[in-house]
């Protein structure tokens, strides 16, 4: 029923038109979601993810992938974001932008239930200053170094550090009133 | 240690980022706030940034349309470019073979009962162009989507008749005994000895002669006629009486209308018409070049045909030398 993605990739080489298209319906979503959590910014998803797929394409002749399919398209869009921010040339020379301050959700103080404390971890993400979100959403894509983001970005290592902390102090605070110590946590690594 | 310090270690775990000595300080780090309920917020904020943006739907078919185009459009662009080649490696090859033919023809033979002349048929496709030597020595450029019929000599006493459809630019060989006659679906050209460009498409509803030098009978199959000079265009649509118009003007309009026409136009003008046209710079490398003159009609044309176009009648080359930069080497006249 299924090809696996190794059996798609050959297909590709062997320049069958088919198994682009299901390579496309396969990862499509989960590219454009790559880049629209670094840059929320459905257009520009889109056209970075359509690019990867063409160029896949163009390649099909000379693939090697040495990782798996969807890391090694991820890849692909990580380094069309950071070209793009790059690009855009997303200065930090502005004094630190503050966050705008976080509205209280009624019922503060109870327990919330997994979907709204994500949509206040949403909303506060969303509050973020474009800079900051890029920064410290980028910093979770473990195949990029801080060093990379750097570069691409035009600034220093220490920056970058301070843009995560900056994230990761807001966040803390849109969700202080909402924890309690005993709430059970689970890891789920993105990727 | 400080909390913000803290903070970066323990996110940088999360993040599986942390080596050994990262790892040996945050387990020996102590803060002024409880560490645990640090780490629970921060694992929080991990996984609900994960899962930010999940709410988004891209439109999958809409994408994947999208992608046919682009992969369409390209599949074609490399046939044309193969059929191209193609078709000059054919050209040249097939202009040798023929000289050859006629070599031997004129030593072998005499000159008299040659019998009587075949047809040759040039076609062209989509973005193709060609240029044409004539048994009289004239010279036809073929634009895209043309046929032009001709035979392979002209027999002495009868008129020199070739027959075509699409467009061509003509620049004929002066022979006052024997008119050069092209014939079109509706509408027939007499020359004696001219320049002019003849336009004659099947699906566009008019036929078009602009004379570039010399004089120029049109003629439709109703017994209407008109003769143009030099700057003169004669204009016959379907089922209408051939009429005159003066030359349209030349490039001034061009990035509006798309069209850009040259008239005996001096190369180093072409090249300025181009340059302000597609806003690029192009350096013209060849001496012979700059004295020659071009001829030929272009509406809402590529860069790339049009550089083809002077690459086939200039036998010149045209390398791209940077970003929005070319040069151009080499070139005869005709």
């Amino acid at each position: 029923m299924d090809h696996s993605d190794q059996e798609l990739l050959d297909l590709l080489k062997q320049d069958e038109d088919l198994a682009i298209e299901l390579i496309f319906q396969r990862y499509y979503t989960y590219l454009c979601r790559v880049v629209y959590k670094v840059v929320p910014d459905a257009g520009l998803a889109e056209d970075l993810a359509q690019e990867v797929f063409f160029d896949l394409w163009r390649k099909r002749a000379q693939l090697r992938i040495e990782s798996s399919l969807p890391a090694y398209l991820r890849r692909a869009v990580l380094n069309r974001t950071l070209n793009h921010l790059r690009d855009q040339k997303i200065r930090f020379s502005d004094p630190d932008a503050a966050p705008p301050p976080l509205s209280r959700i009624a019922g503060a103080g109870q327990q919330l239930e997994q979907e709204e404390l994500q949509e206040l971890i949403d909303r506060a993400i969303d509050a973020l200053p474009d800079r900051c979100r890029a920064v410290f959403m980028l910093s979770r894509f473990e195949e990029l170094s801080y060093q990379e983001i750097a570069d691409h970005l035009g600034i220093s290592v220490k920056t970058v550090e301070n843009q995560i902390s900056k994230a990761l102090k807001y966040l803390r605070q849109a969700l202080k009133p909402y924890l309690n110590a005993c709430w059970l946590t689970f890891f789920w690594f993105f990727g | 240690m400080k909390t913000t310090n803290y903070i970066l270690l323990f996110y940088r775990q999360l993040a599986g980022r942390l080596d050994e000595t990262g790892a040996r300080e945050l387990s020996q780090a102590s803060t002024g706030e409880d560490k645990e309920a640090i780490g629970n917020a921060l694992e929080r904020i991990w996984e609900g940034s994960g899962h930010y943006g999940q709410d988004y739907q891209p439109d999958v078919e809409a994408g994947l349309d999208r992608l046919r185009h682009q992969i369409g459009a390209e599949r074609n662009r490399q046939h044309r470019a193969r059929r191209l080649r193609a078709r000059r490696r054919w050209l040249s090859a097939a202009a040798v073979f023929l000289f050859l033919l006629a070599a031997a023809w004129w030593l072998w033979l005499p000159a008299a009962g040659k019998g009587a002349p075949a047809t040759i048929i040039a076609d062209t496709g989509y973005g193709e162009k060609e240029r044409l030597a004539l048994p009289d020595g004239s010279v036809v450029i073929l634009n895209e989507n043309s046929r032009l019929a001709y035979p392979d000599f002209f027999a002495k006493g009868e008129k020199r008749t070739v027959r075509l459809t699409g467009e061509a630019f003509f620049q004929v060989e002066r022979r006052a005994d024997q008119p050069f006659v092209i014939l079109t679906g509706e509408v027939g050209v007499t020359v004696l000895g001219t320049a002019f460009n003849l336009r004659a498409y099947p699906d566009e509803s008019f036929t078009e002669v602009e004379v570039a030098e010399g004089r120029v009978r049109m003629e439709d199959n109703r017994g209407g006629s008109v003769e143009l000079s030099r700057e003169e265009r004669g204009i016959c649509r379907h089922g209408e009486a051939i009429f005159k118009m003066p030359a349209a003007d030349l490039n001034a309009a061009s990035w509006q209308t798309g069209r850009l026409k040259f008239r005996n136009t001096p190369v180093p003008e072409v090249i300025n018409a181009l340059e302000r046209h597609f806003s690029i710079r192009i350096e013209l490398d060849g001496n012979e070049i700059q004295h020659c003159t071009f001829d030929s009609n272009f509406e809402n044309a590529r860069l790339e045909d049009i550089f083809t176009t002077l690459e086939i009648v200039f036998g010149a080359e045209i390398q791209p030398a940077g970003k929005g930069h070319y040069r151009l080497r080499g070139g005869k006249c005709n």
